[in-house]
């Protein structure tokens, strides 16, 4: 049973008398409610070979196809201060069976007031200011498998509570259940092979255990700032290799219990925006760690007597916890938006390891045609690429090397590589 | 007259003709004209505390076809001051996008702009007040155009008085010409110059220069109608765009004042929630003309895109030869 059906199940009854105890509240008011969404045909076509053998030593053809589905649904009453939003996800894939999953993104009533406003129910929050990584991000967990750059995210439950002020907004969160990261299965691309199944977690009562975060933010002249601590399970998992009961070890998620502070912020002086986020986490078992990303970003707006803007993005990467992709990286990336009334955009970045340990790099073309239909194009490329696996005593097997995506390097350490991942993908999507 | 006196008045003579000269230069911050039209605004800014409108934009690019785009915009006054939401509705990947905007005293507006993707609230810097707005002929800043209230935003001169009124129509209203050029050095105009009515000042039409003074834009004001016993607003506003070839055509209807906005609710923190509301009003059902010119089912969408990326792979592997 996959990690999304284990998920979903135990939201199931939470879901459904969500539905019917909204049904009943929502049938004594009459209500112009709004259903919209999208459905998406979404083709990936790699390069190479996976590193991998898959089970079977039976390769895929490297082509995935996959369609995905999601609808929405948003109804406000009394005047907009009372509101239900409802969003849901459901893909599925030819060959990967852990990448054919669904969610819900959101279900959530929100009561709004002058000064304050109360949101329960699984929704999206987003914190952050950069672009090449949201490092302070951490309300929602990471829905991996649907995309590889960590934009999309899983509904989180949660009560949330905003004080609107004049010293800033304070938003209180209390998280009662914790969501697992997705990862794709033997048959998939793009990321490790992580055995979901078996997460180990640091709390006792697993995704049971209650996590809260606090959050202040305010606009002191230019500058935007949020101050946030987050208590909790983390929402990154280390990989590890940890054996359970059998015979092959497998590469298992780990969520340990962190505190974290964090600061994000930005600047806007004059046609520069400046940003910055930066993180302090501390956790029981491994120490303290510090994460910081930052840049600045500029916009040419009508260039050469056009129409077209273009925006450059610098940002610079530092982390030094524990199993870090961007360790000390430099992300340039450039938005070149057409302005054509077909939302018609070309966006590329590039991130690249200043240790000359691997670089990304990313490009997409996406625009809109007959109103209703968006197609995109996007190629992406790992250069050596690396994450590092805690080392371990068992020695790795051919045949797990071989699943997982593993190099073992000259200095024994075990270290995971996607170069072989370079793909293209054509995205077709059509909106209601 | 003896000497003296001949003197003495010849001298007054010279400073009254001297202190004319000099009202003359000056007649840019004490003309009675602009000084009349600068009241007569004022006092009507302050009669309503807010409205909202629907726009319908039909956007023609230079030898293209038609494209609509729909926006919902809400504005609320608190003085001479306004604050903003332009939330679209329509082609439907564009729903709850939405811009707010926060007038300020010294002409640069604060924007931000709400991402629905992923819940995100951006703040921009005021250089998007020059991006043209979702590929239409207007900017960001063209926005407050239609707003005679914010002309306090420019320095203002009058240029001259003729006949106007609206297209297709005799020309018979009073206008007066005034040039105005912004105050703001975020703006992506060096000058306007607009004509409007000295009975109702009512916005006939505004011509735009750039940054090196050429003409570039010129915008017609269409089908005034009164609102509320007092507040005439247009219901066309047409934006021809020499150095695109574009043409713009807004239609803007379901003019709605004094709704009881809240402050609150043009707060940045609150833009994502706001963006979502369809207030008591119901949308103007969607133009369904170009619906579904592409009915492909789902297997032919399949099998179409396996096509397009074995032939895009092909391509790209003989790049690499």
């Amino acid at each position: 049973m996959d990690i999304s059906r284990r998920t979903a199940l135990k939201l199931k009854p939470i879901a459904l008398s969500g539905i019917a105890l909204s049904t009943l509240f929502f049938s004594a008011y009459s209500f112009a409610g709004e259903w919209r969404g999208f459905s998406q045909a979404q083709a990936r076509s790699f390069f190479n070979d996976p590193m991998q053998t898959t089970p079977n030593n039976t390769p895929t053809d490297n082509q995935y196809i996959s369609l995905m589905l999601q609808p929405e649904y948003y109804t406000d009453w009394d005047e907009g201060s009372q509101s239900f939003t409802f969003v849901g996800m459901i893909r599925v894939d030819e060959h990967d069976e852990e990448r054919s999953h669904n969610d819900i993104r959101e279900f959530s009533y929100l009561k709004a007031d002058v000064d304050w406003e109360l949101k329960a129910g699984v929704s999206r929050v987003f914190w952050g200011v950069t672009e090449s990584r949201h490092l302070v991000d951490i309300i929602n967990q990471t829905d991996f498998v649907e995309n590889p750059t960590g934009d999309d995210k899983l509904g989180q439950p949660m009560a949330q509570l905003t004080l609107l002020r004049d010293y800033g907004n304070i938003g209180l969160f209390v998280l009662p259940y914790f969501r697992e990261r997705t990862f794709r299965g033997p048959l998939g691309r793009l990321g490790p092979n992580v055995d979901t199944e078996n997460p180990i977690y640091e709390a006792k009562n697993e995704e049971e255990h209650g996590d809260w975060a606090v959050r202040w933010s305010n606009s002191l002249g230019p500058v935007d700032i949020g101050v946030s601590h987050f208590d909790g399970t983390n929402r990154q998992p280390i990989l590890t290799f940890e054996p359970v009961l059998r015979e092959i070890p497998t590469i298992r998620p780990r969520y340990d219990l962190i505190e974290q502070n964090s600061i994000d912020a930005q600047a806007t002086l004059g046609s520069w925006i400046v940003k910055t986020e930066m993180l302090h986490q501390s956790r029981d078992r491994e120490g303290n760690g510090f994460g910081f990303v930052g840049g600045t970003e500029y916009t040419f707006v009508g260039v050469l007597n056009s129409k077209y803007d273009i925006t450059l993005f610098n940002e610079y990467l530092f982390d030094d916890r524990e199993q870090q992709t961007f360790q000390n990286d430099l992300f340039m990336g450039m938005r070149f938006v057409f302005n054509d009334a077909s939302s018609t955009e070309l966006r590329a970045g590039t991130i690249n390891d200043m240790d000359g340990e691997g670089a990304i790099a990313s490009m997409e073309l996406s625009t809109r045609f007959a109103n209703f239909w968006k197609v995109s194009l996007l190629g992406r490329m790992f250069d050596d690429t690396r994450l590092e696996i805690p080392p371990i005593d068992v020695t790795v097997p051919a045949s797990i090397s071989g699943t997982t995506d593993l190099l073992v390097t000259t200095d024994g350490e075990t270290v995971l590589a996607t170069d072989q991942d370079d793909y293209v993908q054509l995205t077709i999507e059509h909106h209601f | 007259m003896d000497k003296q006196s001949w003197k003495k008045s010849t001298l007054s003579l010279v400073l009254v003709f001297a202190s004319g000269l000099l009202q003359q230069n000056l007649f840019a911050a004490s003309d009675p004209k602009i000084d009349a039209v600068m009241s007569d605004l004022n006092a009507k800014a302050e009669s309503f505390s807010d409205v909202r409108a629907d726009i319908t934009f039909i956007q023609k690019n230079e030898g293209g076809a038609e494209k609509v785009i729909k926006v919902r915009s809400y504005t609320m006054r608190a003085g001479k001051l306004a604050k903003n939401i332009i939330v679209a509705s329509f082609p439907p990947d564009l729903k709850r996008i939405s811009r707010l905007a926060h007038g300020s005293e010294t002409g640069v507006d604060e924007l931000w702009v709400f991402q629905p993707k992923n819940r995100r609230v951006k703040h921009l810097s005021p250089q998007s007040n020059a991006t043209y707005f979702l590929g239409t002929e207007f900017t960001m800043e063209d926005w407050d155009v239609q707003q005679p209230q914010n002309l306090f935003k420019y320095d203002l001169r009058y240029l001259s008085s003729e006949g106007c009124g609206e297209q297709g129509e005799a020309q018979t209203q009073q206008c007066y010409v005034i040039e105005r050029i912004p105050k703001s050095k975020f703006s992506g105009y060096s000058r306007q110059v607009m004509w409007i009515d000295s009975k109702l000042l009512r916005t006939y039409r505004i011509d735009f220069y750039d940054k090196q003074a050429v003409f570039v834009k010129t915008l017609r004001f269409d089908d005034y109608r009164e609102y509320a016993g007092k507040y005439w607003r247009p219901s066309v506003l047409y934006m021809i765009n020499k150095k695109t070839g574009g043409t713009t055509r807004a239609i803007w209807t379901n003019y709605q004042f004094n709704n009881g906005f809240v402050a609150t609710a043009f707060d940045p923190i609150n833009l994502d929630r706001y963006s979502l509301m369809q207030t008591s009003l119901k949308e103007d059902p969607i133009d369904d003309e170009d619906a579904g010119q592409l009915p492909m089912e789902v297997n032919q969408m399949i099998e179409a895109s396996k096509s397009i990326l074995n032939s895009l792979m092909k391509a790209i592997k003989s790049l690499g030869n």
